[in-house]
């Protein structure tokens, strides 16, 4: 028994949407929504991680995305609101998986797919201010979220 | 929190592929959850990988158990000799004939190299049931080796 190697007992994983759902169970104030998408994870993957120019398509908010700096898979950014706010964020980017923090975790967005059978994806999108915002709060991220996922099933179904 | 998923996956993720199987991936995503959402009240921190491992057991256990009945059958004890086992497929066919609980047994005292006492403590078992049970899964291991 001692003679297994520790490379041989089985193990478990935790893809881009799982790690995201347990995100969204431990901080409070943020949202996650899922969407099927009839499109491969390399097409889905490709569309999200181009954040300069499709966030400002599908986040009513944004009107810019910047990338200041790239180290590997550390990205810092800067986003400019429709309403004048500029908002850096750090960005940590792997396939099927994205988190960007404000500072002092004001603000997190979360993003991840993970490839489904026969060409379709499972697309996950996070988003809010992890901390106890109440009822309204809560309700004016969901809002947003789902806004957000639906702006980018709708602009990738069209592309 | 992102750092502290990556940094304890590897680890949970043989706790919970070893022990809830097919279920491992439900499993170690509890464990994560549990763990994440009760952090602040670990006042020790030299003490997070016993309190982690204790979560990861406990919830893939719950995880693999859950909805069904598990039945817990000892054996007689003695002496067995070692197995020298390194074939992927055999380990989780072979952990697969076992109960959840006994394969908790053999995660704890053969890949996390813990005593028969601090299996039993961690299990609320007693140390006896911690051999028995590990005894009865060395058999398994060796049974599949001899065919």
């Amino acid at each position: 028994m001692s003679a297994i190697s520790p490379e041989a007992w089985p193990t478990a994983t935790l893809d881009g949407v799982r790690r995201l759902q347990v995100l969204a169970a431990v901080l409070p104030g943020v949202h996650l929504e899922e969407r099927e998408i009839d499109l491969p994870f390399e097409r889905v993957w490709e569309f999200i991680s181009d954040i300069e120019r499709n966030v400002p398509r599908f986040d009513r908010d944004v009107a810019s995305v910047r990338v200041t700096r790239r180290e590997g898979n550390r990205l810092r950014i800067v986003t400019r609101l429709r309403r004048g706010l500029v908002v850096p964020f750090r960005v940590e980017m792997e396939s099927g998986f994205m988190l960007m923090q404000a500072p002092a975790r004001s603000y997190v967005v979360g993003s991840a797919a993970s490839a489904l059978n026969a060409g379709r994806t499972r697309y996950a999108h996070l988003e809010g201010v992890p901390r106890q915002l109440g009822r309204i709060g809560n309700a004016r991220t969901a809002r947003h979220v789902v806004a957000d996922i639906e702006g980018i099933a709708r602009l990738l179904a069209g592309e | 929190m992102n750092a502290l998923i990556r940094d304890l996956m590897p680890w949970i993720s043989r706790i919970c592929g070893s022990i809830a199987l097919d279920r491992g991936d439900d499993a170690a995503q509890e464990t994560l959850i549990v763990v994440l959402r009760n952090l602040p009240t670990l006042r020790e921190p030299a003490a997070l990988r016993a309190w982690v491992r204790r979560i990861a057991v406990r919830e893939s256990v719950r995880v693999a158990t859950r909805g069904r009945d598990v039945p817990v059958s000892d054996v007689s004890e003695g002496e067995l000799p070692d197995v020298d086992l390194d074939d992927r497929m055999d380990v989780r066919e072979t952990l697969g004939g076992l109960p959840p609980r006994h394969r908790a047994v053999l995660v704890l005292r053969y890949l996390e190299d813990l005593s028969e006492e601090q299996t039993a403590e961690l299990l609320g078992v007693e140390p006896g049931t911690v051999k028995s049970r590990a005894h009865r899964a060395k058999h398994a291991f060796e049974e599949r080796w001899r065919r």
